[in-house]
């Protein structure tokens, strides 16, 4: 099964999304903020990682360049979370090479689900990486 | 011309009264002399007779003897047939001297005359001429000397009958020749003078008369070698150079002549224009009378109402002057040439400098380069429209200023009679709006994420518990909660968007769209969330090449969205209907509901803030949003250059919004 990392700071939310996607049978581990996201990252090698972009110690968009800096971790898909209104982050993350940017308060989290699941699909074809 | 005294007369008295003159004087001379000669003549005759008598006397004793005496004359007498008287005076009575002897009878004891008493007394010879004509005769008395002594006189007396009438014959003579003379002489010089000089000179005299009577060609011919010719050349020359003068003036004068015409012709134009003007003139002066009449009796009433007049206007004036002291923003009036005339107190306040007069090269200066103050005058007076700044920045202060031509009729603005100028100290509105402004993004953001988790969780619960919850009241009350979390995110959705709306903050991306897709694709949506299934959604059917619209896709679905929804919440029973057309150079969406409509007094508000169109502000439905949807829309819509606009409604009818966007400008055609 797929393995979910949810780089997010704040805890209702990181609840919240942990559930959506464990209801769906997924694997889910969570990060509090950006360095720890980049560790867990490089640790347990998810299938898929959700970035939120406003974050303590590092935040999302500069995460996400480490994450595409680094050979190893470059493969795996990221989808950004936000509830910033603004469309400049989410094309700067589009350029970082975010898979998606979706903001938080218009998804109801099933939808969300759906569409981590067909990003995978997608990128299972392709082979994913990580498994 | 004739000469008062002729010359030729002159010359000829000159020349010829002297001959005359001399003539008559030699006459007379030889005249005299010739008596004389005769005289002298006698008078040696006349001493020989005296002398033979006086030899013939002998002795003294003779003297007193008249009969010899008588013999000695008789005998002389006998002679000298001419001689007319001979005589011896004695002394005789008293001493006197009286005739003794004489020739002629009866003479004898006479006294004698003068002429023998003065021969007597002077002891000498004394000749006379007695009588006149054939009677004149020589008388010679002559002292007759014995021994020393004058004892009396002789008398001759020789009559000078004979060789008078010889004498007279020679003095004709003469003076016949001497006339005959002259007058030969007077007409040699006459001829003469005439000739040399008269002649001439006439000549000279007519040739200066036929050049003074204008004759200028008029040549003398007088060729004499003398002065006269010269005279007559120089004559002659002078003539003809004042003939060729006098042509040449002639033709000057030809020429001043007809100039001198021309300007009669115009002063005679100019002084029948100044007649004219004249009786005009005239005419105006008698109606200035009666009209001055008039005047004076209106003026005094206009003075009375000028009083009254000035008192209102200095009221008006006062309270004018109080009322712009009491405007908040600082007031600027200018008059047409951008010059200032009045300003209130709230300009030195806002602009931080106390001054007693305010030009607009002040206010330029203070304000800086932010705006062009001239150039905002001259736009306002050519345009006539209002320029504003809404916001500029002014040290730590942010101002606004509106620019705005002033009109004396409000209706019919033509001239304009001044501009105004308004600055306003927006600093406190400006920080209140962006903390407005910043508290609705941030608030919209914070509020956002528990939102978020109440919608999620609410929602995850009712979709993986289905079973662990029988209850129904706790299914209904999980319901509610999930849409109370979801009206909540939509209204913090629709804040935070007026607030990027209005601080301009939202980006427009625009591209090409095909409506007619993206209309099918909204009504999928619809259906797809199974909202209020028993009213109708559908699209009319596609015309054929319709453009693409240029627009933001995401923004456009938002609009198309909030009016379809709208469409919803309003109708009861029928449905909506969507059409896409193509008007010019847009693309139009008709949105047309059957719903409540909305009345005619209500539609104004539309597209406001915070309106629904209701009539008072409790009777709102709470549940059919904030009110700001159709405001948002319109934001978004304009932002994109597009247009929303309601285009018809009817209450219980039901209505039809517009939305419309410029086709893009690429070839393509979509549908």
């Amino acid at each position: 099964m797929a393995k979910i990392l949810i780089i997010e700071d704040d805890p209702l939310m990181q609840r919240m999304y942990q559930k959506a996607f464990a209801f769906d049978g997924y694997e889910v581990s969570v990060a509090g903020d950006g360095v720890e996201g980049l560790e867990k990252v490089r640790s347990e090698k998810p299938t898929i990682i959700l970035l939120d972009v406003m974050m303590p110690k590092q935040n999302g968009l500069d995460t996400l360049a480490k994450i595409k800096a680094d050979p190893d971790l470059k493969g795996t898909p990221v989808i950004m979370l936000t509830n910033l209104a603004g469309s400049a982050d989410a094309e700067k993350a589009l350029k970082l090479g975010a898979v998606k940017y979706i903001i938080k308060s218009e998804q109801e989290p099933k939808q969300v689900v759906a569409m981590v699941k067909e990003i995978l699909s997608g990128y299972t074809r392709d082979a994913v990486p990580g498994k | 011309m004739e000469a008062k005294h002729s010359l030729a007369v002159r010359v000829l008295r000159v020349v010829l009264l002297p001959i005359m003159v001399g003539a008559l004087v030699l006459l007379l001379v030889s005249f005299f002399m010739m008596r004389r000669a005769f005289e002298r003549s006698y008078q040696s005759r006349a001493e020989s007779i005296v002398k033979t008598l006086d030899s013939a006397i002998g002795s003294t004793s003779d003297l007193q003897n008249k009969e010899i005496l008588t013999q000695q004359i008789l005998k002389l007498i006998y002679a000298n047939p001419d001689i007319e008287l001979i005589q011896i005076n004695l002394p005789g009575k008293g001493e006197k001297l009286q005739t003794f002897v004489s020739n002629e009878a009866g003479r004898e004891g006479q006294v004698v005359e003068d002429y023998n008493q003065q021969a007597w007394k002077e002891h000498k010879l004394v000749s006379t001429n007695l009588g006149v004509g054939t009677q004149a005769r020589y008388i010679m008395a002559l002292p007759i000397e014995v021994s020393g002594k004058v004892v009396g006189t002789y008398e001759i007396g020789l009559s000078y009958k004979e060789s008078y009438r010889a004498f007279i014959l020679q003095v004709l003579y003469f003076v016949g020749g001497t006339v005959l003379t002259l007058l030969v002489v007077s007409l040699a010089i006459s001829y003469l003078t005439r000739r040399i000089v008269i002649t001439p000179i006439r000549q000279l005299v007519l040739g200066a008369q036929k050049i003074g009577e204008g004759e200028l060609t008029y040549q003398v011919e007088l060729k004499t070698g003398d002065e006269l010719g010269v005279l007559a050349q120089a004559m002659n020359l002078a003539s003809q150079k004042l003939h060729e003068s006098y042509l040449g003036l002639e033709q000057k004068i030809t020429e001043r002549t007809s100039e001198l015409k021309e300007k009669l012709n115009l002063i005679e134009q100019q002084k029948n224009n100044l007649e004219k003007s004249k009786s005009a003139m005239i005419n105006l002066l008698e109606d200035e009378k009666e009209l001055e009449k008039e005047l004076s009796q209106e003026k005094e009433s206009v003075e009375i109402k000028v009083k009254e007049r000035t008192r209102e206007l200095q009221t008006e004036r006062a309270r004018f002057l109080a009322s712009i002291e009491g405007i908040v923003r600082a007031y600027i009036l200018l008059d047409t040439r951008g010059k200032v005339i009045l300003t209130n107190r709230r300009l030195g306040e806002i602009l931080g400098e106390e001054k007693g007069e305010w030009s607009i090269s002040l206010i330029q200066e203070k304000l800086g380069g932010e705006v062009d103050l001239h150039a905002a005058i001259q736009g306002c007076l050519k345009r006539g429209d209002l320029f504003e700044r809404k916001e500029m920045s002014y040290g730590a202060k942010f101002l606004d200023l509106y620019v705005t031509p002033i009109y004396l009729d409000q209706v019919d603005k033509r001239d304009p009679m001044g501009v105004l100028m308004l600055i306003g100290d927006i600093t406190e509105a400006k920080i209140l709006q962006r903390s407005r402004d910043e508290f609705f993004s941030i608030a919209s953001h914070e509020l956002r994420t528990p939102l978020t988790a109440i919608r999620g969780n609410a929602e995850m619960i009712l979709d993986n518990y289905q079973a662990k919850i029988q209850d129904q009241e706790v299914k209904e009350m999980l319901g509610d909660i999930h849409e109370g979390s979801v009206r909540l995110i939509e209204i913090v959705n629709d804040f935070l968007n007026v607030s990027r709306l209005e601080m301009g903050k939202m980006e427009f991306k625009l591209e090409p769209i095909k409506m007619g897709e993206l209309v099918e694709s909204v009504i999928k949506e619809f259906q797809v969330t199974g909202s209020r299934q028993k009213l109708s959604l559908e699209q009319a059917p596609l015309k054929a090449g319709i453009g693409m619209a240029l627009g933001d896709r995401d923004r456009l679905k938002q609009v198309l969205i909030n009016l379809i929804g709208n469409a919803f919440k309003f109708t009861q029973e029928g449905g909506i209907k969507l059409e896409v057309e193509q008007q010019a150079k847009e693309v139009v969406v008709w949105v047309s509901d059957t719903g409540e409509g909305i009345a005619k007094a209500l539609q104004g508000l539309l597209f406001h803030k915070f309106q629904q169109a209701g009539s008072s502000l409790y009777t709102r439905d709470t549940s059919k949003g904030t009110g700001l949807g159709l405001y948002i829309s319109k934001l978004m819509m304009e932002g994109m250059g597009g247009k929303i606009w309601l285009e018809k409604s009817e209450a219980g009818k039901g209505s039809t919004f517009a939305i419309s966007l410029p086709i893009s400008k690429s070839e393509e055609k979509g549908v």
